[in-house]
């Protein structure tokens, strides 16, 4: 089984840096709205709880897949193939966590891909709210 | 070259019309960004007559050249006017994530002029920016507001700038809340937004900020990363936050209380933020964007009285103002008048230093029980502090005339109650022991805006740890200039942070990561800011470009007939000394003791001695010939020859 990023929510500072890293990592530049995590903020509480992919198994969005763009390797890592995706949506939809993300350019679906190995948000969470273990 | 730079949006509120330019002509290289290029929009568009509510005055918002990015602790944002309470230039820098976001929505500058007929807010994404209706948001706090235009958008990922009812009534003091407890606090910048009747500036993301130059950038700060967390300040300041050092200050007599009538006072201990943390009120630490340190607070109230009351902060500002200020030693009524400051939208410091002058008034009978709506306006009284901030906010009774602030409330009361009106240039003054500390009492008595300690943080002084002590040797030559008692070198200290403190605020930089911390060095910075833009500027080009900043300010300021006259400190600190120390002039900030330092400070800057105006030379140097263009600052600057070179010395 591989590792998974595991949320800390009360060690979580709302500073963004997870949401910035990731996308600098995959496409260097620093666009949140990019991000294949999100951080859902309650500014009134200063709350802020990340949202990660969970890399499930039985994958609700793989399952929910009518082109079966979306599979499962053998170390457990969800992946979306974007030559068989069709951008319906219905793995955006299925997703429980609300962690597949949709580029409405491409008209494609893109998700956590754990940086192949060295998750970049969890390396540059300034107060371990994110781990990879 | 200008690719990493986001867009100048400019909005009329009084014709409705709204553009989008690009900054590429604002002279990025010279003026960096944020700070430097509203002083320069501020310097174009206004003149000497222009005033604060005028609306012609514009209200500037601009985030930092590097915020939007990963660089730690950029994601700040200076707003710039010219101040209801000072009549002269103000700046104020904030964090929170309206900045960040922003930037990802690719608008850099936001330029509001005009005046809407009736209450409106902007909503502004990648597309551009609208002028919306916000007739039904008018009034509401600051909380309230925030949490109804989400629920109307449909959207919590959007952030907010918003006035509480003080900056709609007009209070000279009223603040613009980011992100709903991050405040651009000092000079009444929120009054300047209410005389416009803008009541929020709502911010959507969008594509985010490419930067010149990808992988130097992001190599460049993750070794910013390293250099915070190696600083010996960093754990204390992301543990306990900015009242970390409460205790240590006070013992070293830095926290004044009563309105500057007393130091060292027992009890301080429950207002630290080691007490705010251990005594079950932090409820969480919270950061800005993009910051590693994480020293704001949200605190909340359990028990007791105010339970239920939670807010951002106290800062050490507020514990120190509505706390020690006061002479009140609990840590409750501190976090509920931080909570209602923050809600009504007014500033804590010029509200603790304007009540606290009430305080002495009422001490003094000057203004009765009766002048105070009955309320007791007695040192150590939570609930006079409270019902004031109230009145104020809503400019009700008395409340009407502290919301004048302290200077203006002096001059209609009289009885030589300006003698403990502690401001100067109408800016009350942030609670630093100045008379203690002398590089930072030369650094408020010259700060543009007034009296605090925002312009330019000269920590330094104090030595206390390595850090602090490598740069006073680095720049003064020596370390035994790191004491905060002794004058030397001390004009030397200030121009440095001055220059250091500019640049940080024109990239977006905390202050608390370049002049507290020292880890984010100038070079540091221009590393980051060339990887961004495309520049090449070297540590000396950037700190040049951060003195050219400051110079502008100064400029302003002598076009509003500012001279070396108005360069000084609270008629109190000036001719009291310290308690305990009565007779000792060192413990004071002396006419004389004062005059030494200025002669050497204008003198590093290349201004004249005598009138403190910058010499035709110095302003040529750092490319401000502009500003000669000026007729106003001509006819000073060439009258009867007095500012040729040879008067200079």
């Amino acid at each position: 089984m591989t590792k998974k990023i595991i949320v800390k929510e009360e060690a979580c500072i709302g500073c963004s840096l997870c949401l910035l890293n990731c996308v600098f990592n995959h496409e260097k530049i620093y666009a949140v709205g990019r991000a294949r995590l999100r951080v859902i903020r309650e500014d009134t509480l200063c709350l802020a709880r990340p949202l990660v992919c969970r890399q499930c198994e039985n994958a609700p969005c793989m399952n929910a897949c009518p082109e079966e763009a979306i599979a499962c390797d053998e170390d457990g890592l969800v992946t979306v193939d974007e030559s068989l995706c069709s951008g319906c949506g219905a793995c955006v939809e299925a997703c429980p966590y609300g962690v597949m993300m949709f580029d409405s350019v491409e008209n494609k679906a893109f998700k956590c891909d754990l940086c192949g190995g060295e998750p970049s948000c969890v390396s540059h969470c300034p107060t371990g709210a994110l781990e990879f273990k | 070259m200008y690719e990493a730079v986001g867009k100048k949006v400019t909005v009329n509120l009084t014709s409705g019309l709204c553009e989008q330019n690009s900054l590429a002509g604002e002279s990025i290289d010279l003026f960096l960004g944020s700070r430097g290029i509203n002083a320069k929009i501020l310097w174009e568009t206004t003149d000497a007559s222009t005033r604060p509510f005028d609306p012609e005055n514009p209200l500037i918002f601009g985030a930092g050249i590097l915020t939007g990015t990963a660089a730690p602790c950029t994601g700040r944002t200076s707003v710039t006017s010219i101040s209801p309470a000072t009549g002269i230039y103000l700046k104020t820098n904030v964090g929170g994530h309206w900045g960040g976001i922003m930037r990802q929505a690719g608008v850099q500058t936001l330029v509001v002029t005009g005046k809407s007929s009736r209450p409106v807010y902007l909503y502004i994404d990648e597309t551009g920016v609208s002028i919306r209706n916000a007739s039904k948001y008018w009034g509401m706090t600051v909380r309230e507001a925030d949490r109804a235009i989400k629920k109307d958008l449909g959207d919590q990922d959007v952030q907010t700038a918003l006035i509480g009812p003080a900056g709609e009534k007009l209070v000279r003091f009223a603040s613009i809340m980011f992100s709903i407890y991050s405040a651009a606090g000092r000079g009444g910048i929120g009054a300047v937004m209410g005389d416009k009747n803008l009541k929020a500036v709502v911010v959507k993301g969008g594509k985010g900020v490419a930067v010149n130059d990808p992988a130097a950038y992001q190599a460049a700060a993750e070794k910013a990363v390293e250099a915070i967390r190696a600083d010996s300040e960093f754990p204390g300041l992301s543990t306990y936050g900015t009242a970390d050092i409460m205790c240590e200050a006070n013992e070293a007599g830095l926290v004044p209380s009563y309105n500057f009538k007393k130091g060292k006072v027992p009890g301080i201990e429950h207002l630290s933020g080691r007490y705010l943390t251990e005594g079950g009120f932090l409820k969480r630490r919270v950061s800005c964007y993009s910051c590693i340190i994480g020293c704001h607070r949200f605190a909340g109230i359990d028990h007791g009285p105010y339970r239920g009351t939670c807010s951002g902060g106290p800062e050490y500002e507020t514990l120190a103002g509505c706390g020690a200020g006061c002479g009140i030693f609990e840590m409750e009524p501190v976090i509920r008048a931080n909570a209602l400051c923050n809600d009504y939208g007014i500033d804590t410091i010029s509200t603790a230093g304007v009540i606290q002058w009430a305080m002495e008034c009422y001490q003094r009978g000057i203004l009765s029980k009766e002048d105070c709506g009955g309320i007791a306006l007695k040192w150590g009284s939570v609930e006079a502090l409270l019902e004031m901030i109230e009145l104020i906010a809503r400019r009700k009774g008395l409340g009407d005339l502290l919301a004048e602030g302290t200077k203006r409330a002096a001059e209609e009361v009289g009885h030589d109650s300006q003698q403990w009106a502690v401001q100067a240039k109408g800016l009350e003054q942030s609670r630093v022991e100045t008379r203690l500390s002398k590089g930072y009492a030369l650094s408020f008595a010259v700060n543009p805006r007034g009296v605090d300690h925002l312009m330019a943080q000269v920590g330094a002084e104090f030595g206390g740890k390595k850090e602090a002590v490598e740069l006073v040797e680095k720049i003064c030559g020596d370390v035994k200039y790191a004491v905060p008692e002794t004058v030397e070198k001390k004009p030397e200290l200030v121009v440095w942070h001055e220059d250091c403190y500019a640049v940080s605020d024109c990239l977006g930089f905390c202050s608390f990561v370049t002049t507290a911390i020292y880890g984010v060095t100038p070079a540091l910075m221009a590393e980051l800011f060339n990887c961004a833009t495309g520049a090449e500027l070297g540590e000396a080009e950037i700190m040049k470009a951060g003195r050219r900043v400051c110079t502008l300010e100064k400029c302003f300021n002598i076009r509003r007939g500012l001279d070396r006259k108005d360069d000084v400190l609270p008629c109190r600190l000036m001719n009291e000394s310290v308690a305990g120390r009565e007779g000792d002039r060192s413990a004071m900030n002396s006419r004389e003791e004062l005059d030494g330092m200025l002669d050497r400070y204008y003198e590093l800057h290349g201004w004249d001695l005598k009138t403190s105006y910058p010499l035709e030379s110095t302003l040529r140097d750092l490319d401000l010939g502009f500003v000669l263009d000026d007729p106003l600052i001509h006819e000073k600057l060439f009258k009867k020859g007095r500012n040729r070179e040879e008067h200079c010395n």
